[in-house]
């Protein structure tokens, strides 16, 4: 049984090597080998998305794949998605943050959701979030800060959809 | 900088100003109070550069894992430890007898009731001799990887005497029920009643009266992050500091060095950015000392993080109701009655039994209902320590009136709307007394129905509601209102009853504010920004707050009860405000004329008889390089400490006994519409509008943001969220697939309107906004499924889980 | 966090991984997704020494043959969702990946064969392959063999698949007679997995049938498929009848886990059958 093994993979854009403990989980390897902190773990069961990343450009779970199974990939992180200003600062604006704890993941996922559908409604947002839990804002302020991020302007106060 | 107008901006200036008395009169020039101003750090926080505790362990700290008793009652016949020390990375091991040479049971955080019943708590680091509660930590081990430590837990050896534990608060009062704690010889904690006029006589006299069982399950807070705790024993200076996941950082500070037999001054407690708390992550948890004592035993810093299913263990809330309401025959309630049978489960050194008396105290709420007669047991069973959850038990008590005011009107025929708003308590009458003693403050809640009624279009609902009544998907309509006393200050609690804040201006012009208060995540500290900067002439984001470090911060109770920005903020308000007339002074030796002429504000202190003008940071320097002149009569240094403690709390009992623990009153009313799945009993929310008043709002956006959690977590509550146990009292529902949180499509867009009635005991008219609208999603979803279910069923259970609706509708037709 | 050591392997051709499988037999966990696998080894629920990754064996392709559709076993729900093959011909699989919760990350990491092997009862899957009577590929050094969904969803959590066996694909006949078909999961809310689902599906060919099938209220799915006449398509209610009561039969005991216990699922099980059923025939009278 290897104790150590060597995984290889480009994270955030640059190529990265590291020699860890066998068992570790994709988001140990991110947080703890490779020292970048903003991806979380809030449940190691994949419910809660707080390790939410992009693995060859698809959203993953981090704490569902281990980094034994990791071998050359592109993997991106919330440091290092490119792309993501407007959605940065529309969360700021919207206050689609309280604690923050699930921030990093719900950005990842927002991020994907706006390359896949770039004019997404209030219920396409919802649903492309419902794999992230946030125990704070109660999401409504999260759905607002990615509508403003696509749609440049502001869901009006709970009333619907467009 | 500032957010877009709010909905309180636009309520001032349009048809609702009215609802808007003028809050912050004496506000200086500069103010910020009011403004919805954007967080500080927020780059920070959407590029995850924040830093929780779990991103602070040090790269050479051992990792512990504990082993938790598989049994909810058992005796701990014995513990090897000796092959799980030969697992490869493990650096020391502990059972609970071998804890006990190095440490004591942690004391309480707050005293058992007075009246109440004592005994020896549950609040060692590891359980001795006896196991009470499934999940209690028996055993432990630290290894240089968490991984190494948890396959090391697999080696130890433990052989239990498993018992019958005791399930229910039911069977443990039962005549000859075995006593639950160690020590003890009842498993009673504690009876209480609460009394006001002659309830037996007017239910007797009484037009109506409705009656109703209540049971309400276990649930959790769940907040994302997981408890973390880092310890680190200073072998040269005999201290220990300790990082992690503190809600109450000084009280954590004085339970630590309790049970470690070293001195308060020995141990330095530091929170960093906490990943939300409701109540979960507060003082008196086992692992606490576990960390530190680790860390002293192996001179290496030690850390712990806890995982989603030890998180999940931690519950509160489960007791049953039976109530009766009484109306005469205008429908104006003139009684109320509840037998409140509580399980609390273990005690330990946390001070979570308290919400089982907290509930009774809200009664009867919002409405006046002059004869009162309430009682409550709170017994102990094998549960695991109540964790206090947000709401602290007013959510509870809000929600039994609610059920019994609907069930009432059912019964009655008449409109749930129109009872309440028969019965609310005028505005002019406010404050007034509670039956439990507490004293409210101040409000407007028929003014709040009304506003709620133009947002939420009950008639038009009420029509789909009748016209669905036969469908398959039932509408149902929920209202409910929630009385929210806050800022509580328990004679008792460690710490308690006001909270202190220095304002300090260094050389460079930078402000500094230490606060004994914390955030949870809610963004106080930029509240607390905002407060201070706005008498400086300065922006929210040249203020810098420093919070949860024992060592640094005044003494404070940290994160509880809504206080951050109504005591935590009013001191630094008030030190700031004495700041500012120091460097009003210092400004007026610089630029001539007196104090009284000078405005501070866009950075600059400006003589206002002239124009004349001299940058704040120019004073900051000259006072620090030049005091003798710059800073002449103005005491020195530019830093100021002020507590702020609250007014209308007595802790001297009354006639009846009682006394005032909670000074403020927010409350809030809720409309819900849903849509019940007769076949299967799911339902989907569907309409939802809420109108809140908390007083006097700092910032809007951050208080509305409290609410929509708050808000979330009730129907959580009311709809989902159940911790559940097997026969033998072991926890089952142990992961987010099991213990269900609300998601985002889940929920329907939430409508909120706001109302303010200035609290007339607090300098800035605030109420506290934090634990809001719980209570009200709670019982407005709640009475939403009961509406639905209209005559075919009794709802009896929260949540109303799809089984328990099916189960109920069938026991009708049986 | 995982506790015990592991070896990871990643075979590139399918006698590769029947070769580790037969040579590490019980020792071996066969690693799809990793939904379910990664979690229960996080916990220390489950401790294999050695994991066969199926994710280097192509077994991700949908394919359409003269007679069948075939989909490998590690095709996750995000392909089955952008698949024109899948939406054409397996429309019940399209409309149940359609319902998957949990957004994109579980779309792109859970898979249809990982789910179908997991055989949980409270899932999608065996319910919906059962209404589509697919057909279960398994590979191991004996070579292949194929048995049919009755066969396959042996118990609660069990399959027919041996220890030395891994499930490379799912097989759907052709089928020119489907007419309609209805796929429902119901649950208390998103964060929860299937309580109660159903998948039916009205053909038309010589004689007309409806399938049906009941997913999660019991232990293995309940199919059956009807055949019925003209005059019934007509005059549903005792045909709706007949197989509410049929479907019930077959859940029997109901299902227990944390989140419902038998009793709930069998008392709404006639229910939500009749729904679909009369909605799956309603369109068909036209």
């Amino acid at each position: 049984m290897k104790g150590t093994i060597q995984v290889r993979l480009t994270l955030n854009g640059e190529p990265r090597f590291a020699d860890i403990d066998s068992r570790l989980l994709l988001v140990e390897l991110i947080r703890d080998a490779l020292d970048a902190k903003g991806t979380r773990v809030g449940c190691l069961t994949g419910d809660c998305g707080a390790c939410t990343v992009l693995i060859d450009g698809e959203v993953r779970k981090a704490c569902l794949v281990l980094a034994a199974s990791i071998s050359g990939n592109d993997v991106r992180t919330i440091e290092g998605i490119e792309g993501i200003e407007t959605l940065k600062e529309a969360f700021i604006a919207e206050n689609g943050f309280q604690c923050g704890f699930c921030t990093s993941g719900m950005i990842v996922a927002a991020a994907d959701l706006l390359k896949q559908n770039p004019l997404p409604s209030q219920e396409e947002i919802r649903r492309a979030i419902s794999g992230n839990l946030c125990r704070c804002t109660g999401y409504e302020s999260i759905v607002n800060a990615v509508y403003r991020a696509a749609h440049g302007g502001r869901l009006s106060g709970g009333n619907g959809d467009e | 900088m500032h957010n877009q107008p709010t909905n309180v901006e636009a309520a001032q200036s349009g048809p609702h100003a009215a609802n808007m008395e003028q809050t912050f009169k004496d506000a200086s020039p500069g103010s910020l109070l009011g403004e919805s101003v954007a967080r500080l750090d927020g780059a920070r926080f959407v590029s995850g550069r924040v830093d929780y505790s779990a991103d602070l362990i040090p790269r050479d700290a051992l990792h512990l894992a504990i082993l938790r008793s598989a049994h909810a009652c058992a005796r701990i016949v014995s513990i090897d430890l000796s092959e799980a020390l030969a697992m490869p990375g493990v650096v020391a091991g502990l059972t609970g007898e071998e804890a006990a040479l190095f440490s004591d049971a942690m004391p309480p955080a707050m005293d058992l009731p007075a009246k109440g019943a004592r005994g020896p708590l549950q609040s060692r680091c590891l359980a001795l001799e006896e196991a009470t509660y499934f999940g209690q930590p028996v055993a432990a081990l630290v290894a240089t990887s968490v991984h190494d430590a948890q396959a090391a837990l697999a080696k130890i050896r433990i052989e239990y005497e498993v018992r019958a534990p005791t399930v229910s608060a039911r069977d443990a009062l039962r005549d000859g029920a075995p006593i639950v704690q160690p020590g003890w010889d009842t498993n009673l904690l504690v009876h209480d009643r609460i009394r006001s006029g002659d309830a037996d006589a007017a239910f007797a006299r009484a037009a109506h009266v409705a009656r109703g069982e209540l049971t309400i399950g276990s649930s959790t807070s769940a907040p994302m992050e997981t408890l973390c705790y880092v310890a680190e024993w200073d072998a040269r200076g005999e201290r220990y500091a300790l990082t992690g996941t503190f809600q109450n950082p000084h009280t954590s500070r004085w339970l630590i060095a309790a049970a470690l037999r070293v001195k308060e001054s020995q141990v330095r407690v530091i929170a960093p950015r906490i990943g939300g708390t409701f109540g979960l992550k507060m003082a008196g948890h086992p692992e606490e000392v576990l960390v530190a004592l680790f860390s002293r035993l192996t001179k290496r810093p030690v850390a712990w993080i806890e995982e989603r299913r030890e998180t999940l263990l931690a519950g509160a809330r489960s007791q049953h109701h039976s109530f009766e309401i009484a109306a005469d025959e205008n429908g104006r309630l003139i009684a109320w009655r509840d037998r409140i049978l509580v399980d609390v489960g273990i005690i330990g050194a946390g001070h979570s039994w308290a919400m089982a008396l907290v509930t009774p105290a809200v009664f009867p709420t919002v409405y006046t209902i002059e004869h009162c007669d309430v009682e409550c047991s709170l017994a102990m069973t094998n549960q695991p320590p109540w964790q206090a959850i947000r709401g602290y038990g007013k959510e509870i008590g809000n929600l039994v009136l609610e059920r019994a005011i609907d069930l009432l009107a059912q019964q009655t025929g008449m409109d749930p709307v129109e009872l309440r708003r028969r019965n609310l308590v005028a505005r002019e009458a406010l404050p007034r007394l509670l039956p439990s003693g507490l004293n409210v403050d101040s409000g407007d809640y028929p003014g709040g129905l009304e506003q709620l009624l133009t947002m939420f279009d009950y008639p038009r609902w009420q029509a789909r509601a009748r016209a669905a009544r036969d469908s398959e998907c039932r509408i149902g309509i929920g209202v409910a209102f929630e009385l929210t006393p806050e800022g509580g200050a328990r004679p008792g609690n460690f710490p308690n009853g006001y909270e202190t804040s220095t304002v300090r201006m260094m050389p460079s012009g930078d402000v500094q504010v230490l606060t004994g208060v914390t955030s949870p995540g809610s963004g106080s500290d930029t509240g607390i920004a905002q407060m201070v900067a706005g008498e400086l002439g300065l922006r929210a984001d040249q203020v810098s707050i420093i919070e949860g470090d024992t060592d640094v911060t005044p003494l404070g109770t940290g994160n509880a009860s809504s206080r951050a920005l109504m005591y935590g903020g009013t001191a630094a308000y008030l030190a700031a405000r004495e700041l500012r007339d120091r460097l009003a002074q210092c400004a007026a030796n610089m630029l001539g004329g007196t104090a009284d002429d000078i405005v501070l504000r866009d950075g600059h202190a400006r003589r206002q008889s002239n124009g004349a003008q001299i940058a704040v940071a120019e004073l900051a320097l000259g006072a620090h390089l030049r005091p003798f002149t710059v800073a002449a009569g103005v005491t020195l240094p530019l830093e100021v400490t002020r507590s702020f403690a609250p007014k209308n709390v007595r802790v001297e009992p009354d006639a009846q006994g009682r006394i005032a623990t909670y000074p403020t009153f927010s409350y809030s009313v809720h409309a819900v519409a849903l849509e019940l799945d007769m076949a299967t009993g799911n339902s989907k929310l569907l309409d939802y509008a809420v109108v809140h008043d908390c007083g006097a709002m700092i910032n809007p956006a951050l208080v509305e943001a409290q609410l929509r959690g708050a808000i979330v977590m009730g129907i959580g509550v009311a709809l989902w969220e159940l911790i559940k146990m097997d026969e033998q009292n072991r926890m089952i529902t142990d992961r987010f697939k099991s213990y269900l949180l609300p998601r985002a499509n889940d929920l329907p867009p939430i409508r909120v309107g706001h109302r303010v009635t200035l609290n007339p005991f607090h300098p800035l008219g605030m109420k506290g906004a934090g634990e809001s609208g719980l209570g009200g999603a709670l019982a407005a979803v709640s009475n939403a499924v009961a509406n639905a279910l209209g005559n075919d069923a009794c709802l009896a259970h929260v949540p109303a889980t799809p089984a328990r609706v099916i189960a109920s509708l069938r026991e009708r037709f049986a | 966090m995982i506790g015990h050591r592991f070896d990871f392997h990643q075979p590139k051709e399918l006698d590769e991984a029947a070769d580790l499988l037969a040579r590490f037999g019980e020792d071996a966990s066969v690693l799809g997704g990793g939904t379910m696998l990664v979690p229960s080894m996080s916990a220390n629920l489950v401790r294999p020494a050695h994991l066969i990754g199926l994710s280097g064996l192509g077994l991700d392709s949908i394919e359409l043959d003269g007679t069948h559709l075939r989909i490998g076993a590690m095709t996750t729900y995000a392909q089955l969702l952008a698949s024109p093959i899948v939406a054409s011909h397996a429309p019940l699989l399209a409309a149940m990946a359609a319902q998957v919760t949990g957004g994109a990350s579980i779309l792109n990491q859970g898979t249809l064969g990982g789910a179908a092997s997991f055989a949980n009862p409270s899932s999608d899957a065996p319910g919906c392959l059962a209404a589509m009577e697919a057909v279960f590929e398994l590979h191991s050094s004996q070579g292949k063999r194929c048995m049919p969904a009755c066969d396959f969803f042996a118990d609660a959590f069990r399959t027919a698949r041996r220890a030395d066996e891994f499930l490379t694909g799912i097989l759907v006949s052709r089928d020119a007679t489907l007419i309609a078909c209805q796929y429902q999961k119901y649950k208390a809310s998103a964060s929860s997995w299937p309580i109660v689902t159903v998948a039916c599906s009205l053909h038309r060919g010589t004689q007309a049938s409806v399938r049906l099938a009941v997913g999660a209220a019991g232990r293995r799915p309940a199919y059956h498929r009807f055949t019925i006449d003209e005059r019934s398509l007509l005059a549903p209610d005792a045909l709706i009848e007949q197989a509410a009561s049929r479907a019930l039969n077959l859940v029997g005991e109901g299902w227990n886990d944390e989140l419902a216990d038998g009793d709930y699922r069998r008392a709404i099980v006639p229910g939500v059958v009749r729904r679909h059923l009369r909605t799956l025939l309603a369109g068909a009278k036209a």
